[in-house]
């Protein structure tokens, strides 16, 4: 336990001192920040303007845009994208090495060979969850900032109005399950690294099997809707029921299950494959 | 002797008539009175529970304070996010009384049980968005417990009114149930960023039941609130 303590910090010090470990956040602040700036010049006529079939039948009393409903707009668009940003680091963590002839060094060392893929592991979950953190302390004290605090106008199937004081539970409760999700496709990407010399390979091959399953879950035919529980990209997007009223318990503790069980099963997987893995270069 | 009882039952039947002849042809007694009632009424400012109920809308009770001036301005401030249906929940019958109007006395009937008159008006001034009321009013305390109205622009609705007649001296409203329709909204999901949905998009738009219920408490009546104070509100309306 130990050395896998000493080797995460190993791999976090390596994983923080290559450049592009850093992309992802420089690009979630900077949307971020794009984001905020674009509501604050036009959001007000943007929601007035998409609210206008409502306005028609019902007056609005209270500030429809504060600081919550940017943070949700954040979430909604930017959770979509940060597994590109994840599957680029998280793809390179065994492949990178292994392309470069720094994994065989590795091995020679006296930790086993569980130990150190659970220490990559580790510090694969530990870079998602440092990512959603860092875009929900962005979004949240910007957001704050620029627009205040106030109720939540959410549109789904149905309309949820939330009271302030109900708002920031909710995101926080559901910056923590996309950690999850996020940790899903580092799991991914991460089985892909175990499996090949090259870092870009795992990349696109995350990449394509999310936006396959994206694509596949929006068709809207019978066959598709059959298959549909079983990507895990259908259980990624379950954070929205903490948006819902009666809330779903049942509903969101069974994705946030099916969700830890494809965590397990991909790091199953790539310590199998690891621990049998010859390491020829 | 069975001339007496004749006399008396014919005595009976006249003025029972006449009575009925008086409602029927004198609704504008009672409504006049009513308004004379309503005309008092100045001002206010109150505390306002407010509770939404539309199938497709899911918001919690709200608190706000709104404040009201004669005629008809109105104006509502709260701390969240509130939603009011834009058309009759600022329904005056005051402003519908004192322009030009017909009224028919149609019958009797319990409201709450309490014995009401029925009374149909019909506005008769030119393009008017009211079409028809119709009022329910107990002669016996002066009150007006309900209100139907079918309009032009908004379809019909039906306020029921509730009175705590010791809470003040005006016979303003404790509780006020405000029944309309309304037609599902569909918004853009993209508005929020939620595009995904499990639900198949329902056929058909019928017009929905919704209720409104507004609860008052602290009334402060005759206070005289500057008609500066609606001005925003009014500036604001203007430009919509």
């Amino acid at each position: 336990m130990k050395n896998i303590l000493i080797l995460t910090k190993l791999e976090i010090y390596k994983l923080f001192s290559k450049g592009r470990s850093y992309i992802a956040f420089g690009a979630i602040a900077f949307l971020v920040f794009v984001i905020q700036i674009a509501l604050v010049v036009d959001g007000e006529n943007f929601f007035e303007f998409q609210t206008q079939n409502l306005r028609d039948t019902f007056l609005f009393e209270g500030n429809l845009l504060n600081g919550y409903l940017t943070v949700y707009v954040i979430l909604t668009a930017l959770l979509i994208h940060i597994p590109f940003l994840i599957a680029l680091v998280s793809g390179d963590l065994i492949a990178g090495e292994t392309s470069a002839g720094t994994l065989r060094f590795l091995l020679t060392r006296t930790s086993s060979r569980l130990e150190i893929i659970t220490a990559k592991f580790i510090t694969c979950i530990f870079y998602s969850t440092l990512l959603v953190i860092a875009m929900a302390v962005l979004s949240l004290v910007s957001g704050i900032l620029l627009f205040g605090k106030g109720d939540l106008f959410v549109v789904r199937d149905t309309i949820y109005i939330f009271s302030e004081n109900d708002v920031l539970w909710r995101l926080i409760a559901s910056f923590g399950f996309s950690i999850l999700g996020m940790s899903t496709v580092a799991s991914l990407a991460f089985l892909f690294s175990s499996f090949t010399d090259n870092s870009v390979t795992p990349i696109i091959l995350t990449m394509v099997i999310i936006i396959a399953f994206m694509i596949l879950s929006s068709i809207d035919l019978s066959i598709f809707k059959m298959i549909k529980p079983f990507f895990f990209t259908t259980y990624m997007n379950n954070w929205r029921l903490l948006f819902e009223e009666p809330l779903n318990l049942s509903k969101l503790i069974n994705s946030c299950l099916v969700l830890v069980l494809h965590i397990a099963f991909f790091f199953g997987i790539s310590a199998w494959n690891f621990n049998k893995k010859d390491i020829l270069s | 002797m069975i001339k007496t009882i004749s006399k008396l039952s014919f005595l009976f039947l006249v003025f029972l008539n006449f009575t009925t002849w008086a409602q029927i042809a004198e609704p504008k007694f009672l409504l006049d009175s009513i308004n004379t009632k309503l005309n008092k009424v100045n001002d206010y400012s109150a505390d306002v529970k407010i509770k939404l109920n539309v199938s497709f809308i899911k918001i919690p009770v709200k608190e706000a304070k709104v404040f009201y001036k004669k005629p008809d301005k109105i104006k509502m401030k709260s701390t969240g996010f509130a939603l009011l249906p834009k058309k009759g929940v600022n329904f005056s019958l005051t402003t519908l009384l004192n322009k030009s109007y017909t009224s028919v006395w149609i019958k009797k009937e319990l409201v709450n049980g309490a014995n009401c008159d029925v009374i149909k008006i019909i506005p008769l001034v030119e393009d008017p968005d009211i079409l028809l009321a119709t009022v329910w009013i107990d002669r016996k305390n002066q009150l007006l417990l309900k209100v139907g109205a079918n309009t032009k622009s908004n379809g019909s609705f039906l306020i029921d009114f509730i009175y705590n007649l010791k809470s003040n001296v005006f016979d303003l409203p404790e509780k006020l149930n405000f029944t309309f329709e309304v037609n599902k909204m569909s918004l853009p999901m993209g508005i929020t960023g939620d595009f995904d949905s499990d639900k198949a998009p329902e056929k058909g738009n019928k017009p929905q039941k919704a209720t409104l219920s507004l609860f008052y408490s602290n009334y402060l009546v005759n206070k005289g609130i500057p008609d500066s104070f609606f001005a925003e509100e009014t500036k604001s309306s203007k430009k919509k």
